[in-house]
């Protein structure tokens, strides 16, 4: 495919094969084993040129830390100023009326790439916000009732979600799955579908040691009535 | 001979792979499924448990369908699959009202649809199309009368149940619990 | 809490959210056909005991109306159906376990027997038309001197017909409001009942008029016994039998039903054919027309509600 585009563009010298088996025969050829071999084992095992893989028992080692030992208490993070060992700091809790936005992948999509397949957004072409049964008796919410969602920084969210009432969530949590609320219109299957979980994460944790994100630290509170409405007012 | 499907409930993640390979492979039209993926909850926050099961016509023995087809254009073909005659249908609706599991539908071209057990596939020796696409390996598919098969296997050595047996239907499709 | 949902989206038109194949044509047709059933039965049952001068309303406009009842019927189920060009298929076999074709078979049947029927009075009923084919002659000659034998093999038929409406609803197993053997007499009891207030409503003898109007008030009796038959059976049933009566007793078509058919459609015409019968004087239009539409009614919430009960989900 890749060749024939490159062809509608001029660029076939660049393409100086037939077709990809005659690339991966090349390929094989250079490694020392060859296509036909390849077609009749399947697999072939080459031995290590970098030394064994495990470690064997009793050997002696030196790993790559100040005292040559695998640490508990690491000096090196203790002198940077950081926790050497792991602390468990506590995480922040939703206040009064605010819920934890817990998010999700759907067993149907990829991420958020997949949104408008047809066959894929005729099986799931909205999310729906996950709310305990008790969250619903306290907020009035009832299966199937649109809601908007304002996170704790104040962003509203673009489009409204369905309630889903169910047990399979906590009760101060919400869920919602990811990749849904797009906004863009050319996305004629997924626009306006579901409201979309990164436009309400606005409080993203950066671990100081290692930096990998928390992105489940978000709270929102569930409107019941369109919050656009209000500004004509 | 009689072809069974038996699902491993517990193996079933609802990727419904199933639904997508079964459009593809029939020519169904978007909006439309003849198979399906359910969740049943139970229980109360943290004591929940879900059971997932992959649901469509269940080809029963005491078929509602076919006894109350006018023209008997829904009739019970080889292997105890039931099928419809698209020629035949006269579009009244009445196996759509009379079946429990609510597994057929109207076509837009005006006849009546249901899984087939993909018949086509089946006579060159291949599964259904839901079967042999399910990435998690919890579908099987076979003939009970024959006591050698994988499925009987399965139904002999497993605690299974089948939808809505009050019906008095008789299915032909199996969930391994 | 127990929740069961679809996870992969299906919505299938017309199966969910709930069942939606049939609607008013359906409800139009099972009223007509009960209709139909109802004055053949009284036509064929008046000519057989040989009091047909009494109840001549009955035998000749009644049985033209039966005619254009059973047209529009037929064209209504015809309308109904997806497939319709392979309609013909209905008529090339027939399953005695289906009761949509032995029921087709019996409306074909009833059809042509009521043309028979009509075209036997036609030089009463045209006297100023003269048939000028010689084989139509020799038929109406032919007819009329076999009337008894055709009331004879029309009445079991009207039997038939009116049964079968319910038949057709209560063999779906599938659908817990239906599933009961009380439709079939139920439908029975209706049919003739609305068919001796369609003879009321078009007749002009007050002889005619009274003796049906005691019919009717009979099978109001009856038809109030077996609905609340019907109720009691689903109230002792399985649990989607119980939620199908919640429909009827305590939900969207309550109201509907308990005001429309039971009692405008039967209550309040059984007191007024009463109090008509004891002397004083009451249009009879009244009670005539409340039956036919109560009739009509309860067709249509049957159907309706019938098909918002289902076993799963």
């Amino acid at each position: 495919m890749t060749k024939e585009i490159g062809s509608r563009l001029d660029l076939q010298a660049y393409f100086v094969y037939k077709d990809f088996e005659e690339v991966i025969a090349w390929q094989l050829n250079e490694m020392g084993s060859s296509l036909e071999e390849m077609k009749k084992i399947g697999v072939k095992n080459f031995k290590r040129k970098s030394g064994p893989l495990y470690l064997k028992k009793d050997e002696a080692y030196e790993f790559a830390t100040n005292s040559g030992k695998i640490e508990f208490y690491s000096e090196e993070l203790a002198n940077l100023g950081l926790d050497p060992m792991p602390v468990y700091t506590s995480h922040e809790s939703p206040e009064q009326g605010f819920y934890r936005l817990n998010y999700g992948r759907s067993p149907m999509h990829t991420f958020s790439r997949t949104i408008n397949n047809p066959n894929l957004s005729d099986l799931t072409n909205e999310n729906t916000l996950w709310v305990n049964p008790k969250v619903a008796r306290i907020e009035g919410l009832k299966n199937g009732q649109s809601v908007w969602l304002e996170n704790q920084d104040g962003i509203i969210s673009s489009f409204s979600i369905n309630v889903r009432v169910t047990e399979r969530i906590r009760w101060d949590s919400v869920y919602m799955y990811h990749g849904f609320g797009h906004d863009n219109k050319k996305l004629s299957r997924a626009h306006g579908k579901g409201v979309s979980d990164t436009e309400l994460i606005s409080n993203i944790k950066v671990d100081p040691l290692m930096g990998g994100t928390g992105m489940r630290g978000n709270f929102v509170k569930i409107l019941i009535d369109n919050p656009t409405k209000e500004v004509l007012l | 001979m009689k072809y069974a499907m038996v699902i491993d409930t517990l193996k079933c993640v609802g990727c419904s792979d199933c639904v997508v390979a079964c459009q593809s492979e029939n020519n169904v039209p978007i909006g439309y499924c003849r198979d399906w993926v359910t969740e049943s909850v139970n229980g109360t926050y943290p004591l929940v448990e879900i059971e997932l099961k992959s649901e469509r016509c269940n080809q029963c023995d005491n078929a509602p369908c076919v006894r109350c087809c006018p023209t008997g254009a829904s009739h019970k073909a080889d292997g105890g699959i039931v099928l419809v005659t698209a020629d035949e249908c006269i579009g009244c609706g009445a196996c759509i009202a009379s079946c429990p599991y609510d597994a057929r539908y109207q076509h837009p071209d005006g006849y009546v649809d249901k899984c087939t057990f993909c018949a086509h596939r089946l006579k060159k020796g291949q599964n259904p199309a839901c079967v042999s696409v399910c990435p998690t390996k919890c579908m099987y598919f076979g003939d009970i009368d024959d006591p050698t098969t994988k499925v009987s296997h399965l139904l002999a050595s497993r605690k299974f149940k089948v939808l809505a047996p009050e019906a008095g239907t008789k299915p032909n499709v199996y969930y391994l619990i | 809490m127990q929740e069961e949902i679809f996870i992969s989206g299906r919505n299938i038109p017309k199966i969910d959210p709930y069942l939606e194949v049939w609607h008013f044509p359906i409800s139009l047709y099972l009223f007509l056909g009960g209709m139909a059933a109802g004055i053949i039965f009284f036509a064929s049952l008046f000519t057989i005991l040989k009091r047909e001068k009494q109840v001549q309303t009955a035998i000749k406009p009644a049985m033209i109306i039966v005619l254009f009842a059973l047209s529009i019927g037929l064209l209504a189920l015809f309308y109904d159906l997806t497939h319709k060009l392979y309609v013909w298929r209905l008529y090339t076999t027939i399953r005695i376990e289906s009761p949509m074709s032995w029921g087709a078979w019996v409306l074909l049947l009833i059809t042509l027997g009521s043309f028979l029927w009509v075209f036997s009075y036609f030089s009463e009923i045209f006297p100023k038309w003269n048939l000028k084919i010689k084989a139509l002659k020799n038929l109406e000659h032919f007819l009329i001197n076999n009337r008894r034998n055709l009331a004879i093999i029309l009445l079991p038929l009207s039997l038939i017909l009116g049964i079968y409406t319910g038949i057709l609803l209560s063999a779906f197993n599938a659908r817990p409001l239906w599933n009961n053997a009380i439709l079939g007499p139920l439908f029975l009891v209706s049919g003739l009942s609305t068919g001796a207030a369609c003879i009321i409503l078009f007749s002009k003898d007050h002889f005619e008029r009274k003796l049906f109007s005691q019919i009717d008030l009979v099978l109001i009796f009856i038809e109030l016994a077996l609905i609340i038959h019907m109720l009691m059976g689903m109230y002792a049933g399985s649990a989607v039998q119980l939620e199908a009566l919640d429909i009827l007793i305590g939900g969207e078509y309550t109201v509907m039903f308990f005001v429309f058919v039971i009692i405008l459609g039967l209550i309040f015409p059984a007191i007024l054919e009463g109090i008509e019968l004891l002397g004083y004087k009451v249009p009879v239009m009244i009670p005539a027309l409340l039956i036919l539409i109560g009739g009509l009614v309860f067709r249509m919430v049957m159907i309706e509600a019938g098909q918002l009960t289902r076993y799963l989900y």
